[in-house]
């Protein structure tokens, strides 16, 4: 074939390619409505509305009418919101050898966050280390672990504590005290390597630390009525960094909405129902279809990454859960900061 | 001139989708780009607006967002012709040219990706070699280079027939 006659053969392959770019309307809408609707405050106070945001949008949107809402119509590509910063600022400086920093989720009121150290090689046995820090007083600390069924008294530093040892039915470990006035702190060990001593260490170096924050994007959009925005993390699950918000209701865990981002796909894409959401595609799989799906759950590809939602009814697991699903997957917004502390150690 | 950002926006984003498809052989993956590429360029707009030709430098932008995007690397590897297929289905038309042409729109999904932005930007968006080079930070030669590589790869795709012939 001549240069030339190929040449002309390119051109037409990629005016080809060029013609099934989407229509711009989307972009549009994405690109401008965030700069439309942000408010002219000062970058400082913008944390803050940003926050508020991430707590209350659903209270604004969930009796909106499917697909009405503005986060619906802007919201088909994933425009990540504004991250939101969770500070950390007390924490240990002693760990076992051989475990990494692996997720952080905190309350999205700032009363309290959970860190979790594993090893990076999943078939290696070894600590799982779990730091819970917080207030005393806060209204939504019953999503942490609290360790309420520790007895043993311990000290520590001078402080008082109680451990639980570890038990026949219940191999996991934990020390709870008070570090200071109106802050409590958990630490939870939970891997196959689990003993006292070492988690009296752990907890005896728990101190003022500095170390990045915990780094979330996510808002929710429609919500069933009776559940809010409760926490949110970051985890690294076999090196898939993701992000995850969940949704909970004031009182009681039978009912949740859990969103998650992250570049693993479903493990059984076959099982799933095909659907279409922001006009990508989609797979959902009812509750059951797999063992240890327990939840009904719609997967969503954006290019190499996936959004997870998942609806999960103690109640009702055998309901009709997909309107719900489509409606949390249209109107959400997540994405995946950086997160500079996954991977560290003290 | 100046220009506002939400009426370069308006006035480009069709145009910049297009050139972002032509790249990534996949119009979602080009929403991304695109979408990623102006909100950044929106966050410093007021510099970008001084500069001679603001359109040239955001092309530039996602030029250099396809090259690096962490997510390209599943997108790297050839999409599956079923994938290709279902979007352009197989002609009822059994010509050469209409072989080739689908031969070359599929040849072109496979190509690395600096080869395949060299083709683009000379092929799609009718760019110099010394545009290219700047474009890709390169020299012109490797540019050159890019290009023959990426032609010799499409030509092997063909059939014997169609060399033959052409």
């Amino acid at each position: 074939m001549k240069t030339d006659e190929l040449e002309i053969l390119v051109r037409e392959a990629l005016g080809d390619h060029a013609d099934r770019a989407a229509e711009p309307a989307d972009t549009i809408a994405a690109v401008l409505a965030p700069r439309r609707r942000r408010p002219v405050i000062a970058y400082a106070a913008a944390a803050v509305v940003a926050l508020i945001l991430l707590v209350a949008a659903p209270l604004f949107l969930r009796d909106a009418e499917p697909g009405s809402s503005s986060v619906g119509s802007a919201g088909r590509l994933m425009v990540a919101p504004k991250a939101v910063e969770f500070p950390v600022r007390i924490g240990p400086t002693w760990l076992p050898e051989g475990i990494k920093e692996q997720e952080r989720y905190a309350l999205l009121d700032g009363t309290g966050m959970t860190r979790s150290w594993w090893s990076d090689d999943p078939q290696v046995n070894g600590y799982n280390v779990n730091v819970v820090v917080y207030d005393e007083y806060s209204t939504t600390r019953h999503w942490l672990y609290g360790c309420d069924d520790a007895t043993e008294q311990v000290d520590i530093g001078g402080k008082y504590g109680r451990i639980r040892p570890p038990a026949v039915d219940d191999q996991t470990t934990c020390l709870r005290f008070s570090y200071e006035p109106g802050k409590i702190v958990v630490v939870l060990m939970a891997g196959s390597v689990n003993d006292v001593d070492t988690l009296l260490r752990v907890g005896r170096s728990i101190q003022p630390v500095s170390s990045p924050p915990l780094v979330v994007a996510g808002v929710f959009g429609e919500l069933p009525a009776d559940l809010s925005p409760g926490f949110a993390g970051v985890t690294r699950d076999v090196g898939a960094p993701g992000t995850w918000l969940v949704a909970v209701p004031a009182v009681g865990a039978q009912k949740y909405v859990q969103v998650n981002w992250t570049t693993k796909g479903p493990e059984s894409a076959s099982l799933g129902k095909p659907k279409t959401v922001r006009g990508r595609p989609a797979l959902y799989f009812p509750a059951g279809v797999r063992d240890y799906i327990r939840s009904d759950e719609l997967w969503v590809q954006f290019g190499d990454h996936w959004l997870k939602v998942l609806y999960h009814d103690e109640k009702d697991l055998k309901g009709d859960h997909v309107p719900w699903l489509l409606k949390v997957a249209e109107s959400v917004a997540v994405g995946l900061p950086r997160n500079d502390w996954i991977g560290g150690r003290p | 001139m100046l220009i506002s950002f939400e009426q370069y926006v308006r006035d480009n984003a069709r145009d910049l989708l297009r050139y972002a498809t032509a790249l990534t052989c996949d119009p979602h993956p080009a929403q991304d780009i695109v979408q990623s590429v102006l909100l950044r360029a929106g966050q410093k707009w007021a510099g970008i607006e001084q500069l001679a030709s603001p359109a040239a430098y955001v092309h530039r932008m996602v030029t250099n967002e396809f090259l690096s995007w962490r997510r390209r690397a599943v997108r790297t590897v050839s999409l599956p012709h079923g994938v290709i297929d279902a979007v352009v289905p197989p002609s009822a038309d059994e010509t050469d040219s209409v072989d080739q042409r689908q031969l070359v729109f599929e040849g072109i999904a496979r190509l690395p990706r600096k080869q395949r932005a060299a083709v683009v930007l000379r092929y799609y968006a009718n760019k110099s070699f010394a545009e290219i080079a700047g474009e890709l930070a390169c020299s012109e030669a490797t540019a050159r280079s890019h290009i023959s590589r990426a032609l010799a790869a499409l030509r092997s795709d063909l059939p014997a027939r169609a060399k033959e012939a052409l």
